[in-house]
């Protein structure tokens, strides 16, 4: 494959995929700029590797991978980087939200603990098995499901309230 | 309901601003691309001395591994073609490119070789080579480009299972935080430490005491010699459990070689005191 003919493929894969793409980060991240600069390094990584995955058809699958793993390593440096001592506890991944047009489904998206709603996106919106979203948030079978029951029920409660 | 939920979900949010120009995110990997060759063609000593002050950490077995996998190597005749001749090579650089066509020195044995690891076009071509010479191990990527020859080395280290994940790893095949290594531990359904599939511990404690530099207190971990089926080795793994994921860090089995559980849990914790760590 000779660059034009890379540029060509990653180019139309790009402008196919983005807004999809950039959804699951925001989905994940709730802010369009921190979904933007997770998509950006994912398809920097993608255009690296394009030909082999070209080839393998695993495009998307790699991009998603990449961006649900690279906020997964945000939140665990932020983690590292506190002063050892500190209660561990879960908590929604950010406090404030930028003020635009969103459900109240998708605040109580944004206000389950991060891996509740890492499990919710990629099982319950994206339509990934149990297996494959333990595999994807390297987690076990048994860690989606209970994330998934906890995560399903809150959005349950909002969407009584709602109707 | 599950239809439901995905059908809220999809419309609860919409598609966001203006994306940026799409050629900014192809020039963005152009870019990226290009430090990467870059880093290929310029990083050779930088590499060979960083990594080998972390090779001699590794301790002597790693020495006595290259030693012995030298002269067993079955695939050690798999070499390209061997010049006579030194003529036009770089010094302490066991390999050149002649007529787009790969070189050795005289006495590099190749143990493998994955051919275009770049997935050049010709007359552009790159090589990826686990080798050995004058007696050192390396893993090694070279190119040829129309901006000359390209050399790195590292020498083989814990921070990949294999050769081809290295290989993955440098040329951005690679998904991040795939190392290679097969899986020994797995969280099962009561969030506990288990055996994964196909793995059975021989040893473990949850109790490892490596340190805060590697988890906070409260935090679970533990550590563990594990074998895997199908694989004759040992390997010896640490683990924490970090927002209820499982992180786990394993070592090369030939640092498991003549240790006792004992030594290779002092030995993890001088690594975790040291801030090095074992990854």
């Amino acid at each position: 494959m000779n660059r034009s003919a890379r540029d060509a493929a990653f180019t139309e894969f790009v402008r196919a995929r983005r807004t999809h793409l950039r959804r699951i980060a925001y989905a994940i991240c709730g802010d369009w700029h921190r979904a933007d600069d997770l998509v950006q390094t994912a398809l920097v990584k993608l255009y690296v590797a394009w030909p082999r995955l070209d080839r393998e058809g695993r495009e998307e699958a790699y991009v998603r991978t990449i961006i649900v793993r690279a906020d997964i390593d945000e939140h665990r440096r932020s983690w590292r980087r506190e002063r050892a001592g500190l209660p561990e506890v879960e908590r929604p991944a950010r406090e404030e939200l930028p003020a635009e047009e969103r459900s109240a489904l998708f605040d109580a998206l944004q206000a389950l603990p991060t891996m509740q709603r890492k499990v919710v996106v990629l099982r319950h919106w994206l339509g990934l098995s149990v297996e494959e979203t333990a595999h994807e948030l390297r987690i076990s079978q048994g860690t989606v499901k209970s994330h998934s029951s906890r995560g399903l029920a809150a959005l349950r409660e909002t969407l009584a309230a709602r109707d | 309901m599950d239809t439901d939920i995905r059908d809220e979900i999809e419309h609860s949010f919409g598609d966001g601003p203006a994306h940026p120009p799409v050629e900014d995110q192809l020039a963005a990997g152009r870019r990226a691309l290009r430090r990467r060759r870059g880093l290929v063609a310029t990083a050779a000593c930088a590499a060979i001395v960083a990594l080998g002050a972390s090779y001699a950490v590794a301790g002597s077995g790693a020495r006595d591994d290259a030693g012995t996998h030298i002269a067993n190597d079955p695939t050690g005749s798999a070499s390209p073609t061997a010049s006579p001749s030194d003529a036009g090579r770089e010094d302490d650089v066991p390999l050149r490119y002649v007529d787009g066509k790969l070189q050795l020195r005289p006495g590099v044995v190749v143990h493998q070789r994955i051919e275009n690891p770049y997935d050049y076009q010709p007359p552009k071509g790159s090589d990826a080579l686990d080798l050995t010479w004058r007696g050192q191990r390396s893993w090694v990527l070279a190119d040829h480009t129309g901006r000359g020859f390209g050399y790195s080395a590292t020498v083989p280290s814990n921070g990949w299972a294999s050769f081809a994940a290295w290989v993955a790893d440098q040329v951005g095949a690679a998904v991040p935080g795939d190392d290679g290594w097969p899986e020994t531990v797995r969280l099962d359904d009561r969030d506990e430490v288990v055996a994964a599939a196909g793995a059975r511990i021989v040893q473990r404690t949850d109790e490892p005491r490596l340190g805060e530099s590697f988890a906070s207190p409260g935090t679970r971990t533990g550590a563990a010699v594990v074998t895997v089926d199908g694989d004759e080795r040992s390997y010896f793994v640490v683990w924490r459990v970090v927002d209820g994921e499982l992180d786990v860090i394993t070592t090369p089995p030939r640092d498991v070689v003549g240790a006792t559980f004992e030594e290779l849990l002092t030995y993890a914790r001088a690594q975790y005191a040291s801030g090095e760590g074992l990854r």
